[in-house]
């Protein structure tokens, strides 16, 4: 089992450069791979092609990459923490949070907007992360239900204030607004990746070592303290981590959704292990895989608008899973 | 101190509505504004013009130019691959687009289209930047005095007829103060209801009850609702549907869009 | 070796459910931990663990406090087993004992699979296992911390006679090999006389025995709060200790 671990973190690893460089090629003008490969080795080629790879294509397809990435990551955390197959980022109230936070730059017009509304969005997913977890801290866990209907209570409520304020804006914020709940790339945000990506990177690391404290977590409070880790803090402090990874992604694309509930659920089906550090490094590159492949497809699909990334991860992403499932169904026994 | 004045007005480079530099001579144009792309046609330099946004569909050239999608979100890539030397954005854009065309080196220019002014010092620009000053300043001149003939007989009247001038059947869109629409209905004698309410608020449906203005102009590319009409005139409003493609846009044919309206007000004045 | 001193238990300060506690553990001893439903005994092995922080007072190992302990030291000293454990997703039972067992013994892996009879089930995933098999890969998983006291909270709970037998002769094999100190909390008082070295009785909010078994369920308090009245004497089968018990008389 060791060894399908291995093959398969290999195969997704694969994966990832290929769709990297499928990203860079892709789009309205034909790059050809001789450029690409030019201009990554750092010889000259035009300069039209060196301003489309530089300014447009390479930040976006670290953007999509990084993100993707860090949503499969936190995905996979807040489904062991909230011991709920259905989690996600999202779950608690972040995409509420962020959203309001987003929606009122929009509203207020604060100059300059690729300012304003990354920072908002960001204040506002930590906020609502941190009423949600200062309503944990008694004795309700992460995992109670109490807890996880009050965060998705708190995502209503705040979806509920960002509808009201959307209703009132001009036509063009509302399809401003409407593209960041969608989830974008190719906006000025995008160079940002540049220190956000390794932020995430480093979060990554970070979680990846907290890997035997989510395998006792996954078996409850007891084993988990049985285990040498104190549940209250290590619970937290996953919490807070994988807030700061999603906001940090959320500032420079948006709400993507789905990424994140559905890349665990692929990396659980293709790697047969239980293990969390297996699993999370392969909900890394699932993640990344597919948000890069969905941004690169929604942008040259049609050639005079874009698609918003997070629709055509929904398409590729739920056909795969469901495949995955039935297909160990034929195979395996009872799942 | 006199000759450097001079020198600064002789080498006075052009500049755009939010005070940008513009450089003249730009061979490929891209308009990211149905009106925009009319005044270009309008002004023959249509040759020069190498992409247009949606709904950039007159005259029936348009329609055959490159589309680089919507003006709220058009596509970058796209606009990169024609290579353009210059962008016109209408200045109610998101400052996003200009963000990214100046990452990617590209010149544009911001240009206000609000007014009935507008529309005449806009042909002015686009002639001097384009190489086509004489036309454009021609276009001035004439918008500017057929306007002038066309409010001149109706500043003094007595009574002012209100109005409320719908752009949009569903959801409810009207024009509100600071329009083009506003302007033309004030000159042309008559009252907007919506004046109090800037740019182009969506109303319920119960204003059209409460709201009792004389005078209801209809201008929505659909079908207008004939439930809708019978409604209207049960009270006691008069109706006049305008033609949309006039009053829609702050292009050339606004002028057509604004004897349109006037000689509803007229005539509405001559019928009491 | 263990020692409960003087320890209060219970949630908070309004609701003090056990006071007074003073109790230990030696080295290699069974323990039996009886109560009726409600008498506290899951909160205080809870308490134990730490959990759930004392009312008052402490528990110390050698004399020292648990709470001066490193988390790690803590569990390489004390683990504990709830009767209600389950993960959401699905995992082998090799995988579930590979998480306790953080020094990689392959040893202490065998040993927990022999102990709890389940040799051979090393590639099963738990989620295709009858009740009675997850527990006991559950208890494997617990054996695997291979910490010095084992605290088990109702262990024997819907397990048929067979596993019953199974778990008791497990534990005690454990023991023998390892010296480890079992602490058992259990409503199946037949097992508990056969297997512990010594059994704690709660009631009242308080410990009411602390004695070998037989002396605890002769005893009069015991007889009290539990409402019954015990025989002990030799199974004439296996010549383990029987426990017969039967209504008080009015």
């Amino acid at each position: 089992m060791r060894n399908r671990s291995v093959f398969v973190i290999i195969l997704l690893f694969v994966a990832s450069i290929a769709t990297l460089l499928f990203s860079l090629h892709s789009g309205v003008v034909d790059l050809s791979w001789a450029e690409i490969f030019n201009y990554l080795c750092g010889k000259k080629i035009t300069g039209q092609a060196a301003l489309l790879l530089g300014s447009l294509r390479l930040p976006r397809t670290a953007a999509a990459f990084f993100i993707g990435a860090s949503l499969g990551t936190s995905g996979l955390v807040f489904q062991t923490l909230l011991q709920n197959p259905l989690a996600e980022p999202y779950t608690l109230g972040l995409s509420g949070g962020s959203a309001l936070g987003a929606i009122l730059a929009l509203a207020f017009s604060l100059e300059p907007t690729s300012f304003w509304v990354p920072a908002l969005s960001t204040v506002g997913c930590v906020s609502a992360a941190l009423i949600v977890l200062s309503f944990g801290q008694k004795r309700i866990n992460l995992e109670s239900r109490t807890l996880i209907l009050f965060g998705v209570m708190i995502s209503l409520f705040l979806g509920a204030v960002v509808v009201t304020v959307i209703s009132i804006l001009s036509p063009t914020k509302i399809q401003t607004a409407l593209f960041w709940l969608m989830g974008e790339f190719g906006t000025t945000r995008d160079p940002w990746i540049i220190l956000i990506g390794p932020l995430t990177f480093l979060c990554f690391v970070f979680l990846l070592l907290k890997c035997p404290a989510l395998d006792a977590l996954n078996l409850g409070e007891t084993r988990a303290l049985s285990l040498g880790f104190s549940p209250k803090r290590e619970k937290n402090i996953l919490f807070l981590i994988c807030t700061l990874v999603t906001a940090l992604g959320v500032s420079i694309s948006g709400l993507v959704g789905f990424v994140g509930l559905v890349s665990p659920h692929i990396a659980r089906k293709l790697l047969k292990s239980s293990s969390h550090r297996d699993l999370m490094v392969a909900s890394y590159l699932t993640g990344a895989v597919i948000l890069t492949i969905a941004d690169s497809l929604g942008r040259s699909l049609t050639t005079n608008t874009e698609i918003p990334a997070g629709s055509i991860a929904a398409l590729i992403g739920t056909p795969t899973l469901i495949f995955l499932i039935l297909g160990r169904k034929q195979n395996a026994s009872a799942e | 101190m006199v000759i450097f004045l001079l020198t600064l007005a002789l080498a006075n480079p052009f500049t755009d509505d939010i005070g940008d530099v513009i450089a003249p001579g730009a061979r490929k144009i891209i308009s990211l504004s149905p009106a925009l792309t009319e005044i270009i046609f309008k002004l023959d330099l249509d040759s020069k013009l190498i992409g247009v946004s949606d709904f950039s569909d007159y005259p029936v050239g348009a329609k055959q130019k490159t589309s680089v999608g919507p003006y709220t979100k058009p596509h970058l890539e796209k606009i990169a691959s024609l290579n353009p030397d210059l962008v016109l954005l209408p200045i109610e854009g998101p400052d996003e687009i200009k963000d990214q065309l100046k990452r990617l080196n590209i010149p544009f220019a911001t240009i206000k289209m609000e007014t009935l002014d507008d529309v005449g010092r806009t042909a002015l620009n686009l002639g001097k930047w384009l190489g086509k000053a004489e036309a454009g300043s021609r276009f001035q001149k004439n918008w500017n005095e057929e306007l002038g003939k066309l409010f001149q007989n109706t500043t003094n009247s007595m009574s002012k007829p209100s109005v409320i001038i719908e752009i949009q059947n569903s959801p409810l869109i009207v024009a509100g103060g600071k329009t083009f629409l506003d302007e033309i209905v004030n000159k042309c004698g008559g009252n907007n209801v919506f004046e109090k309410q800037t740019g182009y608020p969506k109303i319920s449906q119960e204003f059209l009850t409460i709201k009792k203005a004389d005078l209801v102009l209809l201008a929505d590319h659909f079908e207008t609702d004939s439930e809708k009409r019978k409604a209207i005139s049960s009270w006691s409003m008069k109706v006049k549907e305008l033609d949309p493609d006039l009053v829609a846009r702050p292009g050339p044919r606004l002028l057509n869009g604004a004897r349109e309206i006037c000689s509803a007000i007229r005539d509405f004045k001559n019928a009491k | 070796m263990l020692q409960l001193n003087n320890l209060y238990v219970g949630y908070d300060r309004k609701n003090v459910i056990l006071k007074n506690i003073n109790l230990n553990a030696n080295p290699g001893e069974i323990i039996g931990l009886i109560g009726l439903n409600g008498s506290g005994k899951s909160t205080l092995l809870r308490t134990i663990l730490g959990l759930i922080k004392p009312l008052s007072g402490d528990t110390t190992i050698d004399k020292i406090s648990i709470r001066d302990l490193s988390l790690r030291d803590r569990s390489l000293t004390i683990s504990m087993l709830e009767s209600q454990t389950q993960s959401v997703f699905s995992m082998t039972v090799l995988e579930l004992l590979e998480i306790s067992n953080r020094n990689n013994k392959n040893s202490l892996i065998d040993s927990a699979l022999k102990f709890s009879g389940l040799k051979g089930f090393e590639r099963r995933n738990i989620r295709e296992l009858s009740s009675g098999e997850v527990k006991r890969a559950y208890l494997a998983h617990a054996l695997c911390t291979n910490s010095k006291i084992i605290l088990l909270d109702e262990p024997f709970a819907h397990l048929d006679w067979n596993q019953q037998l199974r778990l008791a002769q497990g534990i005690k094999a454990w023991r023998d090999h390892f010296r480890t100190t079992f602490v058992l909390a259990a409503h199946e008082l037949e097992w508990i006389i056969k297997i512990t070295d010594r059994v704690w009785a709660l009631g009242h909010g308080q410990v009411i025995a602390d004695s070998i078994p037989q002396d605890v369920f002769k005893s009069q308090q015991v007889s009290d709060v539990f409402d019954f009245r015990a025989f002990i004497d030799e199974n004439p089968i296996d010549g383990s200790q029987r426990l017969t018990l039967g209504q008080k008389k009015k």
